[in-house]
Formats: C-alpha cells, structure tokens, sequence
C-alpha cells in the first residue's frame, strides 16, 4: 500500500515540474554566487576587472596572504590597539565557543529545575517564557548598553558570559519537553543508590538529553560565529571575525576597498570553517531540526 | 524493557530493606524515621533548586526585568555635558520629542519600507515558503540537494553573503545585462533609486530557508496515517495540502506569520551590515533607525532611542496580541473542534 501510494507521490506531475523548477532556480540563486566568491577570492584585481565571471587566468593565493594582513579592527578599541586575526580568532572562540556554552548550561540548568521539580514556581517560570516570547520588546539596545555599562559589564568577557547566561528563549521549550521526557524511574534509582540531586542533574539525566543539547550548541554555536552586531555593541575592544568582517569591508585602505577580490577573500575566513562544519554535521543538523528548534 | 526490569527489581529491594527494618525497630519510631527523611529528602531538594535556579533568575532579573525598567526611567531622563543622566526638568519632554519624530520624514520612509518588507514577507515569502516545504516533505525529485541550498545561508554569516551579494548585484548582473541587452545599467544597490528592492530582494532570497525548514519539519511530524486516510478518500495533492496539511500546521504558520509582524519594528533589512551608518535616507526601515541611532549616537541619543523602543513596544504589543488572538479564532483546525 504504502509502495503504491509513494509511486503515486513520485510521479512527475505538474506539481513537481513548478517545484524542480522553482528550486533549482533558487538553488542557482544560492550556489552560483557562492561559488563565483570562491573563485573571484583567487582572481588577481587585474584579472577580474577584465573577467568578472570566468575562470582566474592565473589562480594567485596572495589574496589570502595580503587579506590577512589587512584583516584588523583599528580605532575602535579603547584603547585605539590593532587587533588582528590570531586575537579575533581567540575572541571568536570565546564568544562563539564559550558563550554558547553558558548559554546552553544555563537553559539546561534551568529547563531540568522546571521540568524535574514540579513546584509551582516552575509553572510560573514556563509561563514566563512564553510571556516573553509573546510580548516583543523594542529597541532596548540602549537602555541595555547604560544598564550594562552602570553594572561594570560592559566591553569585559564576565559582563558577556554573565548576558548569556540567560533562559528565555525557544531552546528552553525544547530541553523543558526533553528533559521531562525522561523518566523519573531512573533518577529515582540512582536516588536509592545514594545519589545527590546533583549527581542525578550532572551524570544521570544530562547523558540521556546529550544529544539534543549538541545539537542545540552547534546551532548557536553556528549562529554566534556569524554574529557581529552584539560584538560590536557590548564587546567593541574584543573583535570577534565577524566584526573583523565588517571593520575590514568599511576600512579605508585603497588596497582593499578598490579591489573585489580582497573583500571576497576576507569573507572567505568566515565562510571556509562554517562550510567544513556543515560538511561534517549536516545530517545531524538538518535532521534535527524542528520548529526552530530541534527534535530527538 | 531493561528499564522496567530494573525498576521492579530496584522496588523489590526497597520494600525488602523497609520490611527488615519495619521488623526490627518498633513501627513508631520507624514512622519517625520514615518522616524525618522524606523532610529532609524534600528540603535538599528546594535548596538544590534554590541554588541551581538563582545565578539564572539574577541574570534575568537584571538583563530582562532592570533593563526594560531602565528603559522607562530613561525616557524621564536627560545626559549631561558632565556624562550623567539626570531627570529631565519637564518629564515628557522626550516624548514630546519622540513624537515630532515619528511624524517626521525620514520615519514615515523607515515604516513604509518596514510595510513594505512585510507585506513582501507576507505575500512572497510565507507562500513560497510552503509551497517548498510541501514539495520537501512529499519527498520529490532533487529535495536533499534542495534542503542543502535552503539549509546554507543559515549558516553562512549574513556579512558574508551581503558582501557577496552587494558585488553580484553592484558588479556582475550589470554585466550580465549588458551582454544580454547591449544596454547599460547602473550599479543595483550603489543607486539608491533600486537599492531598496534590491535589498527586500536579498532578504526574500536568503531568509526564508529556514521559514522553509521549519515548515518542512513540522509538515514531518503529522501522522503518517492521517494522509494515507486522506489519499484513500481520493484527495489529490492541493486538496491534501488544503484540508490537510495546513490545518494541522497552521499554528507554526501562525508563529512566523506573528513573527513577521514583530520584523515590522525590528527589521533592519541588513541596512546596518551593507552600508554601516551611511545607509541612503530612501532605504531606512524601523530596526535600522533604532539599531543606527543607538550606535551613531552614542550616550547622549540613548534617552531619545529608549523613549521610542518604549512608545514602539506599547503600539506593538496590543497589535500582536489581537492578531494572535485572531489567529487562534480562525485557526482552521481549532475551529473544526480540534485541539492544539
């Protein structure tokens, strides 16, 4: 039955023609441009001023070496330092690395209290984050940096730890409804072993939700990476890539702002660890996406 | 299964261990006993709760509750020469400030282009978007390659693909143009005159892939035998889409729909990302405004700006929530009698 009826689905209808049609449209609109940056990041200034779409005439890696050299954040630091690519990549890590890593630690933390402990302020805490992901709130951006910079938490690594360290968002349904999933039985085992609740916390329940807490990193973690604005607003004296990115795309030097190539190849520092990523994860990704968020 | 062995032995052994210890200490006492450590039991557990719950309950108190307090008490405010922030002489004066601005010229362009992104959202983006994902979760011909091109620009920082894009629109396509019609045109994003179509075009492109995504994933999750009673019943493709898989994933569409809304007032149609501060006055959306003020001017401007998040947030809200409840009115699978 169920053959049947997936012949059925595969016959080329005129449903499927629009589609293959529309898609690959799209899908050119996706891999062209991309693939044309990879190839124009070879090209010398030269050669693509005469050959915009074709094939460098000679494949030259110095873009990457003068790109490098010119990759910096000047004049916006406080204390007016260069910062190149070796200290963007630490921050980038920092920030991408790290950061997710509180955020995630702090939604698991407070999605397993919610859903493991059926107090009534864990009800309220559930309906909170509903609340907020209701209410939209407006340019807050600066009341946030003043609120922030009053605290001492401003342009400093504990300032942004401590801001993501934060709960409310969609990944906190998603662990809530994980997390709850697993059965009591087994903490309750562990108890009767002699496990502490952070024990059971720590070595009993996070294994069994592991998987949908990687995946939930490598999404943010993803998402971090390519972030600039955040950086650029709380942490100006700690340039992530992302930030380099976009200082070195608006930086005056005639090397780089009158040649394509060099702009393309500065992208390409960004561009280059995500497509490895996404080679190597995708499946998991892709396959555990689900409502914005992801599924076991 | 293993786990149900488990658990019934791990039982077992509980009762036996209760019932020599019930034997061998007299049953008051055991009772006591019994009391004294279920209290304990239930105290370590608040206090474990406690204190996994309170630095997360700080953060959110002082990074969501103090800041959008801060926000009100800042449109009272002023900043001084001296680098403080004082109450202002007459309390609503940026108010009164804000909404000159509101009437001003360049805002009414910023919430036309934000209509404007919207309503391409609305019209482009949403059906598109599902027309895609039906043809991902019928499983058809080239979907995997298909989800990989939808999935990619998720994952690519949007500087990447703006600087990318900015060049193919700026560079290449004049080109291409001039090799097709022998004519010439001027740079696409460069001239401010279509600088904003084809900035609404970049953001159609690359974001709904993952309103794509999210379709798709929430279309996999109906029952397998709700479409196969459907088919059945002799439904064709359209008819099954309509009757059945809208309804049953109408409230993820209800979400990006409500989502699209809320993009009205944050929307920044990557203005910031493409021309940093010195975006063209034509090309202004509401989330640039924002964004550009607050960062162009600094600590002096930040009164201003938190006045006008606050004035924005009060005319969104109530909008959100009437058209969500509206929404959950004409939701075509709750108002058949079915239950989300």
């Amino acid at each position: 039955m169920s053959k049947k009826m997936n012949k059925k689905k595969r016959r080329l209808s005129l449903f499927v023609i629009i589609g293959l049609i529309v898609f690959s449209l799209f899908a050119i609109m996706i891999f062209v441009p991309m693939l044309w940056a990879v190839i124009t990041s070879f090209k010398a200034k030269n050669d693509f001023d005469h050959n915009v779409f074709g094939l460098p005439q000679e494949w030259v890696v110095t873009n990457y070496r003068i790109a490098f050299k010119f990759f910096r954040v000047q004049g916006r630091t406080t204390n007016f330092e260069p910062v190149y690519i070796p200290e963007m990549l630490l921050n980038t890590i920092l920030y991408a690395g790290v950061g997710t890593l509180f955020c995630v630690l702090c939604h698991y933390i407070v999605a397993y209290c919610t859903a493991k402990f059926p107090y009534k302020f864990s009800g309220f805490i559930y309906g909170l984050v509903l609340v907020i992901m209701v209410i939209p709130i407006i340019g807050d951006a600066a009341a946030r940096i003043q609120f922030v910079t009053a605290l001492g938490l401003f342009d400093n690594w504990l300032g942004f730890f401590f801001q993501r360290f934060g709960f409310t968002g969609m990944y906190f349904l998603v662990m809530h409804e994980t997390i709850k999933a697993v059965p009591n039985s087994i903490s309750e085992a562990a108890e009767i072993d002699g496990a502490g609740h952070f024990q059971i916390m720590w070595r009993i329940v996070l294994p069994q939700v592991l998987n949908m807490l990687g995946v939930v990193f490598l999404i943010t973690f993803m998402g971090q990476w390519n972030e600039y604005q955040f950086a650029l607003m709380y942490m100006p004296s700690h340039p992530t890539l992302a930030y380099g990115l976009h200082a070195y795309n608006n930086s005056g030097f005639q090397e780089v702002s009158r040649s394509v190539p060099l702009k393309l190849t500065g992208c390409m520092f960004l561009f280059i660890p995500m497509v490895i990523i996404f080679i190597i994860f995708h499946d998991k990704m892709m396959g555990n996406l689900s409502m914005g968020g992801v599924k076991e | 299964m293993i786990e149900k062995n488990q658990d019934s032995i791990l039982q077992e052994e509980t009762n036996e261990t209760l019932n020599v210890s019930l034997q061998s200490a007299p049953a008051g006492a055991m009772l006591r006993q019994r009391k004294a450590r279920g209290l304990t039991r239930k105290r370590s557990a608040l206090l474990f709760y406690c204190l996994m719950m309170a630095v997360p309950l700080i953060q959110f108190i002082l990074m969501y509750i103090c800041v959008n307090f801060n926000s009100i008490l800042l449109s009272f405010k002023e900043y001084t020469p001296s680098g403080e922030y004082v109450w202002l002489e007459n309390p609503f004066a940026n108010f009164k400030e804000v909404f000159t601005e509101l009437k001003g010229t360049q805002f009414l362009v910023a919430i036309k282009n934000s209509f404007t992104v919207f309503g391409c959202t609305l019209l482009i983006n949403i059906p598109l978007s599902l027309f895609f994902s039906y043809y991902i979760y019928k499983g058809m011909v080239g979907n995997k390659i298909f989800r990989v091109a939808l999935y990619l620009p998720n994952i690519i920082s949007s500087i990447v693909m703006v600087t990318i894009f900015y060049y193919i629109m700026d560079d290449a396509i004049p080109l291409i143009w001039e090799k097709l019609f022998n004519k010439e045109i001027d740079p696409l994003i460069s001239n401010p005159d279509t600088a904003i179509p084809s900035l609404i075009a970049f953001s159609v492109l690359f974001s709904f892939g993952s309103i794509t995504m999210v379709f798709s994933s929430s279309m996999s999750s109906i029952n397998e035998s709700v479409i196969e009673a459907a088919t059945l019943d002799g439904c064709n493709s359209l008819q099954e889409f309509i009757y059945v898989i809208f309804p049953l994933t109408f409230n993820v569409i209800k979400l990006q729909l409500l989502a699209a809304l809320v993009g009205i007032f944050t929307n920044q149609l990557n203005l910031y990302t493409f021309f940093d501060i010195n975006a063209y006055s034509k090309t202004w959306t509401i989330g640039y405004y924002l964004y550009r003020g607050t960062m162009a001017g600094g600590p002096p401007e930040y009164p201003f700006y938190a006045t006008m998040g606050l004035i924005l947030t009060l005319i969104a809200v109530p909008i959100i929530l009437s058209i969500r409840k509206l929404f959950d009115k004409f939701d075509p699978y709750t108002s058949q009698g079915g239950k989300r």
